[in-house]
């Protein structure tokens, strides 16, 4: 690299800041040789490092430094609990935390519900798009495509599941969260309310990266409604949170399925 | 009190083992720990603070908060890192805390090679027009400067108090030296 004379200047005070000899740097010393504003530079650089510290204050601790701060101490001992002298801004996170807490354990979950009518004129979150479901999942009869993982971005391979994001489970009892649509994916004739919750769920779930999740949920959606692409989906969230297990029964259930039709 | 301060020569132990110590409530261990980091707390906190009186309380101030919050200390993590991210977390809520930022005029304590009263007076003004060139300059500059230069801090040991790589504050430091440079060294190179 050439060394230009900004380049040069830079290094040179460098130098001067480590306290180094221009001798260090053969490079720097033979360009200072022939530069003169470079040397100039040099000697300046040199010329303000010395005169630094006599023109900076040097105020020491106090000699009593020691004793005074073990006073300090034994004027403040230490509490026996360590949340005790939790300060303030921790204990306004903590409180923020605790309500978000509360919150999502009290918000709307999927349920049995008897009755389907708010189901179905309900709105349903429209599918996003999801290019990492297979074609044969795709193009399922009467169902329209499962999305497994909308956001292509965050949309971790298989075996690098994103599944710690969300640890809480759907509660048994309330309605699903609303979506921004009111296009059902699926005619409601041909699965049940709770069948549709259940998948509103997991697609919600995977969406959010919580593949363990939603392979409960879809698992749950299968259970009420046996269709070849809930498998499909129960499988591949569970291959992607790390549960072969699951992932293999499923997989199976879908091949065996999707073989009859 | 069968502290390690009792025990063992002062050199040999680690700041990590009086940590440990102190937090099992040895107090002799942690006021070795004190005396160990007095300089560098002081120094940092003077180079924030820009006030003596106020550096050493802060300097105190953060070695009781270090203490009293051994409880939660893991003592297999370094002590000094420890130590000065209280310190730190100390002198920016005392800095936000003025409502005007006042720049206490420190005296200057000059090396005197018993120089003529007009080489005294030249140097006078050069130290004047230094420490003002000094005192515009930023905070992440100005710090470690004051530091490395007033209080004979190393680059490593800067480094630990900020919190940073020592190539970073290598940097910073030869940045405030050209800062300076451009407007100390034009008028009197």
């Amino acid at each position: 690299m050439r060394l230009t004379c900004k380049i040069v200047r830079i290094r040179l005070s460098r130098l001067v800041a480590v306290g180094e000899d221009l001798s260090t740097d053969v490079r720097l010393a033979t360009h200072v040789a022939k530069c003169s504003e470079c040397a100039r530079e040099w000697e300046a650089l040199g010329a303000l490092a010395h005169d630094l510290p006599g023109a900076l204050p040097a105020p020491q601790p106090s000699t009593d430094f020691v004793a005074r701060t073990m006073r300090r101490l034994e004027e403040h001992p230490r509490p026996a609990h360590a949340a005790s002298w939790l300060p303030l801004p921790a204990a306004v996170a903590l409180a923020a935390l605790l309500m978000i807490f509360a919150w999502w354990t009290t918000r709307p979950t999927p349920s049995s519900h008897t009755s389907g009518e708010d189901l179905v004129s309900k709105p349903i979150p429209a599918p996003a798009p999801a290019p990492s479901v297979p074609e044969a999942a795709v193009t399922q009869p009467t169902d329209v495509p499962r999305q497994v993982a909308s956001d292509s971005d965050r949309t971790p391979a298989p075996h690098k599941p994103q599944a710690k994001k969300v640890v809480v489970r759907p509660r048994k009892v309330a309605a699903p969260a609303p979506g921004p649509t009111v296009t059902p994916h699926r005619p409601a004739t041909n699965t049940s309310h709770e069948t549709i919750a259940w998948e509103d769920w997991g697609d919600w779930y995977a969406e959010a990266g919580a593949y363990a999740h939603a392979s409960d949920a879809y698992a749950r959606a299968y259970e009420t409604t046996p269709d070849s692409s809930l498998a499909f989906a129960t499988g591949y969230t569970a291959e992607a949170a790390g549960d072969v297990y699951q992932a293999v029964t499923y997989y199976s259930q879908y091949l065996t399925q999707a073989d009859g039709t | 009190m069968t502290g390690y301060a009792m025990t063992q020569a002062y050199s040999e132990v680690s700041d990590e083992v009086l940590a440990r110590a102190a937090k099992a409530g040895d107090a002799a261990s942690f006021s070795l720990l004190v005396e160990r980091h007095r300089d560098l707390a002081f120094a940092y906190a003077l180079a924030r603070l820009r006030d003596p009186e106020e550096a050493e309380d802060a300097a105190q101030e953060a070695f009781v908060r270090a203490y009293r919050a051994l409880t939660v200390f893991d003592p297999a993590m370094r002590f000094t890192p420890y130590l000065m991210r209280i310190l730190r977390n100390h002198c920016h809520d005392l800095l936000r805390r003025r409502r005007v930022r006042h720049s206490v005029p420190l005296a200057p304590q000059l090396r005197s090679d018993a120089p003529s009263p007009e080489e005294k007076t030249l140097r006078e003004e050069r130290s004047a027009l230094i420490r003002k060139a000094i005192a515009s300059l930023p905070d992440h500059h100005r710090v470690p400067l004051e530091m490395h230069y007033a209080s004979g801090c190393t680059v490593r040991e800067i480094a630990q108090a900020l919190g940073l790589r020592e190539s970073t504050v290598t940097g910073r430091l030869a940045g405030a030296l050209r800062s300076l440079r451009r407007t100390v060294g034009e008028v009197n190179p």
